[in-house]
């Protein structure tokens, strides 16, 4: 590898500068034979641009930031010869960009959740993309809503219907001909696990004003987001006979199954507790990380008599 | 469905009668009693 400078001294490089110091097109100071060691072809030659600063040290680099242009991104895709393989092919130099991040530093720095979240909230909301990524991945999000606006719309990579589901069943209100339209077009959506995140405000205690913030939600299921944020028993039922197996999987950080979330969240509706029991019996047999069934969850929080009944036998 | 589950005890040793006593805010008389039967006839069989 010809390159003095490595790549992830080269991205912290990049990520300590502040906001209003970045420069997106600073990439091409570095070695993307180093980058992409796995991808890309070897015979591709650096760009003169890093033969010059090839000679520097990492320090020197250190200490002076360059700036270089958005247009000096459009280089990219002549500088980097991508895999062949359609799909992860990039169609912008932004979007090459984009791919860099995710597949070098997110895959390092983060776990593979918070990457799907990234791809999720992108989908629906640019600013919002950033914001997640200023959050949970500490990057400066004028970094990334840099790449984000040349990238243009996120349907051209991702696929919209991952996590429109998710999102749907956040919402308190959510009506059960969206619900079912949805499982419509995907019916494996109801058992996919996507990491969703909301914006939320809370007060902060530093700056002593409210700030939004983009609030990861507790639970991957679809099922268990709609309980969580008490949707109506129709559209419970719905996910329910989409896919039943996912009433005795393990879900969020207590790992709690769908009875679970049911009775802490809402307060043991009898009839989707013999929804959930009908269409999964093994259900009332799932532990959550505390080795708690259901009977136990019913009994901590104020659930009827008939639904401890159910659950019993 | 689950008749075992009333005799279950999680990780910090209780059961569900044990938390439907330590929690009378929460969890209603019929419930505990009704659990209390059941823990009754589990045990003389």
């Amino acid at each position: 590898m010809n390159a003095v400078c490595n790549f992830d001294d080269a991205c912290d490089d990049i990520f300590s500068v502040g906001p209003m110091e970045l420069s997106v097109g600073s990439l091409d100071l570095y070695d993307f034979d180093e980058c992409l060691d796995q991808d890309v072809d070897s015979s591709v030659q650096s760009p003169p641009v890093a033969r010059v600063e090839q000679r520097q040290s990492p320090s020197v680099m250190r200490m002076q930031p360059r700036r270089i242009s958005m247009d000096s991104m459009a280089n990219i895709r002549k500088q980097v010869s991508w895999p062949t393989k359609k799909s992860s092919r990039p169609s912008t130099p932004c979007e090459s960009l984009m791919m860099l991040v995710e597949n070098k530093l997110l895959q390092k720095a983060i776990p593979k959740r918070s990457a799907e979240n990234l791809q999720v909230t992108s989908n629906f909301d640019k600013n919002g993309a950033s914001k997640v990524a200023e959050d949970s991945y500490e990057l400066p999000s004028s970094f990334l809503r840099a790449l984000l606006a040349e990238q243009g719309p996120a349907t051209k990579r991702r696929k919209t219907d991952v996590g429109c589901l998710h999102r749907a069943c956040i919402q308190e209100k959510v009506s059960l001909e969206a619900v079912q339209g949805m499982l419509r077009e995907n019916l494996q959506a109801a058992s996919r696990q996507v990491v969703v995140s909301t914006e939320k405000s809370d007060y902060s205690h530093t700056s002593f004003s409210m700030v939004t913030k983009a609030v990861r939600e507790a639970y991957p299921f679809p099922l268990n987001i709609a309980l969580a944020n008490n949707a109506s028993a129709a559209v419970v039922e719905a996910l329910v006979s989409a896919d039943p197996s996912v009433l005795t999987k393990e879900d969020g950080s207590q790992q709690e199954a769908s009875l679970h979330v049911l009775l802490r969240h809402k307060q043991a509706d009898t009839a989707v507790v013999d929804a959930f029991l009908s269409a999964n019996p093994s259900a009332a047999k799932v532990q959550d990380r505390h080795a708690n069934t259901p009977l136990h969850v019913a009994c901590r929080t104020s659930a009827p008599l008939d639904a401890v009944r159910h659950l019993f036998a | 469905m689950y008749p075992e589950a009333v005799l279950k005890r999680n990780f910090h040793d209780q059961t569900p009668l044990d938390l439907a006593r330590s929690n009378i805010h929460m969890c209603s008389d019929d419930v505990a009693h009704y659990l209390w039967v059941q823990v009754n006839n589990m045990a003389s069989c």
